[in-house]
């Protein structure tokens, strides 16, 4: 079990920008922890920490519909803030705005912050939905670098000292998106959770993303499912065929309350639930 | 440290810890309509509104609110029922009253960005304030009062 304390906190550091925040932080020290929202860090706090940097007045939170389409979305801003905007709330038929309802309560949504988020970056509901999305993520470590959000689980990123300062959502057109998720009570992590994506052209498929999340590993792409629903569009046969697929290609385990079997079994059921979705807002338009 | 923030529209400079959280540090300053429910944000009982949203007050430090406008039930005036206790006093809403000061804040959080919610939004809003008493449906109902009244639910 996790050790947690507040009690030897001694320092607490406001920084100005993401240069002075990532000077307090490269270092690595254990005894420094960045603060975000803090709905994490207030009861998970490791008993090591002795100095919280807090990142309200360093990082933007700012949300910003580009002319292309595109949407930024600081690091400090709040899911409610993130769920509640106009631009985000039509994006993919408003699945981050579907989603983000089902992230704790409001109580915890008018305080977590993206950027926290994605930093923590385990038992997620947002990660698997952002990646369908085709997001990515910028972080500083003296200077700003800006990677795939499915890449920056994968690489050395996430697990060295660094700044997520916002994430950058590329325009999309004629994109249907669904979002499903399997847990104990309304408000705990996901047990496993799933994000299908179709986009359409002259009702052709033209692009597919269908994500994992909680597996418990790192959100996975089910990627030869999503070629199968490329090839052969969304009738109810390749649904059927995408079910099958996606269990046996997505990597289950057992851990947080559910075996790999129990998951395996899941992922079937989060992926027709998506995809029958998609198809139901089809015949919605 | 010293944080600077306003309290119920007064404005405050005081010292808090590094480690102390928002809700510890309101109770050690008398502010104990803010409950120390279950403080890991999962019963409500610690709601304030902080800039207007309501917000579990046990997942924040109290270094976070620092320029913060911070409003707890004791803000409310203090001559006049606000709508919202009197709507839960007509229904039968309060019980034990435990919960009632951070539920009647964040249901003013709701009126206020959306004078006209559905019952279901209602409900939605509130799942993160717990009761062990009620039910529920006297709160909702209460909440509903409000809308429907004359002034609809400008009370936020």
């Amino acid at each position: 079990m996790t050790r947690t304390s507040r009690a030897q906190i001694s320092e607490y550091l406001r920084p100005q920008s993401p240069d002075e925040a990532w000077r307090l932080i490269e270092s690595g020290a254990p005894t420094r922890r960045l603060l975000a929202g803090g709905t994490d860090l207030t009861i998970t706090c490791p008993p090591e920490v002795t100095t919280l940097i807090d990142l309200a007045a360093a990082l933007p939170e700012d949300i910003a519909l580009a002319a292309d389409g595109s949407i930024d979305i600081g690091a400090m801003a709040t899911f409610a803030e993130i769920a509640e905007h106009p631009a985000v709330r039509k994006r993919a038929s408003g699945v981050v705005t579907d989603m983000l309802g089902h992230v704790g309560s409001p109580l915890l949504r008018n305080v977590c912050t993206l950027g926290g988020h994605l930093a923590r970056g385990r038992l997620s509901d947002v990660i698997p939905v952002m990646i369908a999305l085709d997001a990515t993520v910028t972080i500083y470590t003296g200077s700003s670098v800006t990677i795939p959000l499915a890449e920056y689980y994968d690489g050395a990123h996430h697990k060295a000292p660094h700044l997520v300062t916002g994430i950058h959502l590329p325009p999309l057109t004629s994109a249907t998106a669904a979002y499903s998720r399997f847990a104990r009570t309304a408000f705990d992590f996901p047990i496993i959770n799933a994000c299908c994506r179709v986009d359409h052209e002259a009702n052709r498929v033209t692009e597919v993303r269908i994500v994992l999340g909680a597996t418990p590993h790192r959100a996975q792409r089910a990627r030869q499912t999503e070629q199968l629903i490329r090839d052969h569009g969304l009738s109810p046969t390749a649904i059927n065929d995408a079910v099958g697929l996606a269990r046996t290609e997505i990597v289950t385990g057992s851990a947080w309350v559910a075996s790999a079997e129990y998951r395996t079994h899941l992922v079937g059921v989060l992926v027709a639930r998506c995809l029958q979705h998609i198809v139901d807002r089809a015949v919605d338009r | 440290m010293r944080i600077a923030a306003e309290i119920n529209g007064r404005r405050i400079e005081e010292t808090v810890g590094p480690g102390e959280t928002l809700l510890e540090a309101l109770r050690r300053l008398g502010y104990t309509s803010v409950k120390d429910g279950c403080a890991h944000g999962d019963c409500g009982t610690c709601a304030v509104l902080l800039n207007g949203r309501a917000v579990a007050s046990c997942l924040m430090f109290a270094g976070q609110a620092h320029g913060a406008r911070i409003t707890t039930i004791e803000g409310l005036p203090a001559e006049k029922a606000h709508p919202l206790q009197q709507a839960m006093l007509e229904t039968g809403g309060v019980q034990c009253g435990y919960c009632i000061p951070a539920m009647i804040l964040t249901a003013a959080d709701l009126l206020r960005r959306n004078a006209t919610p559905t019952r279901a939004e209602i409900a939605a809003y509130l799942a993160g304030n717990l009761c062990r008493c009620t039910g529920y449906v006297k709160q909702l109902d209460a909440v509903e009062l409000v809308v429907e009244s004359p002034e609809g639910g400008a009370h936020g």
